[in-house]
């Protein structure tokens, strides 16, 4: 009999100490509240049962059946509603709740008459147990559809959630279906059926089992709940021992001690309500920036498809012009007159500014989106230097200026690499138009060598140089050094950035070196030989 | 005899700048203006080469590059994709359905891109 007393005992004071603990830690929360009436019903329940197999007589045995059954009613509602409120289900399942609570009451008034519990008989080892009145089966069958609902809805919720909440509904499932079958081991021997109730210590099992989804995921802060439990369990032992002192030297040394582990555990509780508080702002932090991130990334494809619609607007009217105008400078629509060549080759070269403003326009938004992709092939990059020189010739002719390319002999050919041949012909004949645009008069010269086992292309002009200031931002996109915007009015300052992205992209790296201001610069780009 | 291309552009202003040049060039120059319009006039005509624009009313270029792997007679014309729609992605799609280059338009003269046609059927 003993077992079955310390079994409501332990049942009793587990839910008391954790109904009572979670209400105070926060009396507002409704999941709170929930919780700690859910354990009151479990407590009652349990406590009455404490007093069941020692009971003295008829009388006090089914008195404290009456009792428990008091709380038994009670168990599987106010268990679904803290589930409902818990799942975000309330509003949708008010009405079975509301009936739920209706049945629950109406049974409650009926516990002490003989439509409940009909009489008290002995069975098995017991000498004492229910008889079953008419309504006591009605009760039965609430409480198993209440039980069995909740453990539905909990089951549903499972198979939908995801992360930290799924292992806490599988935590309360597995705690309910313990708790609920070892419970039902009370209701066998009503219907004659020899089992005893083995499993009612189940309860207490079901209560560590919530507890500790609590204390792993934080459902109610019962971590600090645990430690104001324990520091106030050491507090009373000390104060008891202090109160028990004989001498002046115990009162004082035990006085000082408990002081000490006063102070030690304030700082414990904080400490560890401290700690909670981090987690959970962590927590409310990374799912904010989860969302954020999976905005910006929607934000992110929104603005590269925009930018690619919208220069392919853009480029469309400027083909028809680029053509037009070339087929006219070919004479396919027949001669033209001296005179309109000239300004026919202006609206020429103006359109292939814009061209090639939003080809860098686009090429800075994709470098800065992370989407410019590359198409690494084994190139010669002296035959890429040779068309650029090819392509720029006329443009140094026009200006008096000599492009010296000092191509390596056949013999010493240098060796292919693995680079993008159209980022790297965009960059070389950037470079190059760039000491053209900015020399007058003099010569710009373009060779290439091995350095270091780096490929290394040295683009060197005579003409308008830079300070030391100038070079450290030629680099940085929208810029353009002093003498840029006095002898070229053209660009508005992305090649050079481009340039530098593509070459780091490629591995290498790009700088500019100059002696001053009218003394010239000399440009290289270095290139890694072996790149896969 | 003349090579026969088939110009596949929306654009009616680029299609007939573009015949200007290929006729100039000695080419025998068809156009259509839409992706099914397109693969009739292949079937039809049997091009020895496609210029084809990737942007179309309704179907896509990409629509007519499927549909052409998909019909062994004349899955074999090369094709050079030629577009102002310069989209990573895009680009990949149509490699991978197997044309000879991506052309982005407003880089190339009719010239040059003629030049690069009469590379292709070399």
């Amino acid at each position: 009999m003993l077992f079955y007393a310390l079994t409501g005992l332990i049942n009793a004071i587990t839910s008391t100490f954790l109904g009572f603990f979670v209400y105070f830690k926060n009396r507002k929360s409704k999941i709170n509240q929930l919780f700690a009436l859910f354990c009151l019903s479990v407590a009652v329940w349990s406590y009455a049962y404490y007093f069941w197999p020692g009971a003295a007589d008829k009388k006090i045995a089914l008195l404290s059946f009456q009792l428990l059954h008091i709380g038994a009613i009670f168990i599987p509602i106010v268990y679904l509603h803290f589930i409902l409120v818990w799942l975000n289900l309330y509003k949708e399942k008010k009405a079975i709740l509301k009936l739920g609570y209706l049945a629950s009451f109406i049974l409650s008034c009926f516990v002490f008459t003989p439509l409940f519990i009909k009489d008290m008989v002995p069975k098995l080892s017991f000498k004492y147990w229910g008889e079953p009145g008419i309504l006591y089966h009605f009760f039965l069958f609430i409480f198993l559809t209440y039980a069995f609902y909740a453990f539905y809805l909990l089951l549903k919720a499972y198979q939908k959630s995801l992360g930290t909440r799924r292992k806490q509904i599988k935590y309360i499932l597995i705690g309910t279906a313990i708790g609920y079958i070892g419970g039902a081991t009370n209701y066998f021997l009503w219907y004659n059926i020899p089992i005893p109730p083995v499993g009612n210590w189940s309860v207490t099992l079901y209560l560590i089992i919530v507890a500790y989804a609590i204390v792993k995921y934080h459902l109610m802060e019962i971590r600090v709940v645990l430690t104001q439990l324990l520091v106030g369990v050491i507090a009373i032992l000390l104060l008891f021992q202090f109160l028990a002192s004989e001498t002046l030297f115990e009162y004082i040394w035990k006085g000082a001690l408990l002081v000490a582990f006063l102070i030690f555990g304030w700082f414990l509780i904080k400490s560890v309500l401290l700690e909670i508080r981090s987690r959970e702002r962590f927590q409310e932090l990374t799912i904010k920036l989860k969302k954020a991130y999976k905005e910006l990334e929607r934000l992110d494809k929104a603005k590269s498809e925009f930018i690619s619609i919208a220069s392919h607007q853009l480029r469309t009217p400027l083909t028809a012009i680029k053509g037009y105008i070339s087929m006219i400078l070919e004479g396919v629509y027949g001669q033209m007159s001296k005179k309109i060549k000239k300004p026919m080759e202006n609206v020429y070269k103006s359109n292939e500014r814009l061209i090639k403003l939003i080809n860098d326009l686009l090429s800075v938004s994709r470098i800065e989106s992370g989407r410019m992709e590359m198409d690494f092939q084994m190139v010669l990059p002296s035959e890429i230097i040779t068309s650029c020189v090819e392509e720029l010739k006329i443009q140094a002719k026009n200006k008096k200026i000599g492009l010296k390319w000092e191509e390596p002999p056949k013999q010493e050919a240098l060796p292919r690499i693995s680079i993008d041949r159209d980022k790297m012909r965009q960059v070389i004949l950037n470079i190059i138009d760039n000491a053209i645009k900015y020399t007058e008069g003099g010569e710009v010269r373009i060779k290439c060598q091995i350095v270091d086992d780096k490929y290394r292309i040295v683009i060197s002009d005579t003409g308008a140089g830079m300070t030391k200031e100038e070079a450290s931002y030629l680099f940085e996109s929208f810029s353009r050094g002093k003498a840029g915007t006095e002898l070229c009015a053209e660009g508005v300052g992305l090649g050079l950035y481009i340039a530098k992205k593509f070459v780091e992209m490629h591995g290498g790296k790009i700088w500019a070196t100059s002696l001053g201001k009218g003394k010239g610069s000399t440009f290289y780009i270095e290139l890694p030989i072996k790149i896969k | 005899m003349a090579k026969k291309i088939l110009i596949v552009e929306d654009e009616k202003i680029l299609v007939e700048m573009y015949r200007d040049k290929f006729t100039q060039a000695g080419f025998k120059v068809i156009s259509a203006m839409e992706a099914k319009e397109g693969l009739t006039s292949v079937k039809k005509e049997r091009p020895d080469l496609i210029l084809l624009d990737i942007l179309l009313p309704n179907e896509s270029g990409i629509y007519f590059l499927s549909q052409l792997k998909k019909d062994s007679e004349i899955a074999s014309i090369p094709v050079v994709a030629f577009s102002n729609f310069d989209d990573p992605e895009t680009k990949a799609q149509a490699k991978k359905l197997g044309v000879k280059e991506y052309v982005i338009k407003t880089n190339y003269t009719p010239q040059e891109v003629v030049e690069k046609v009469k590379n292709y059927l070399r």
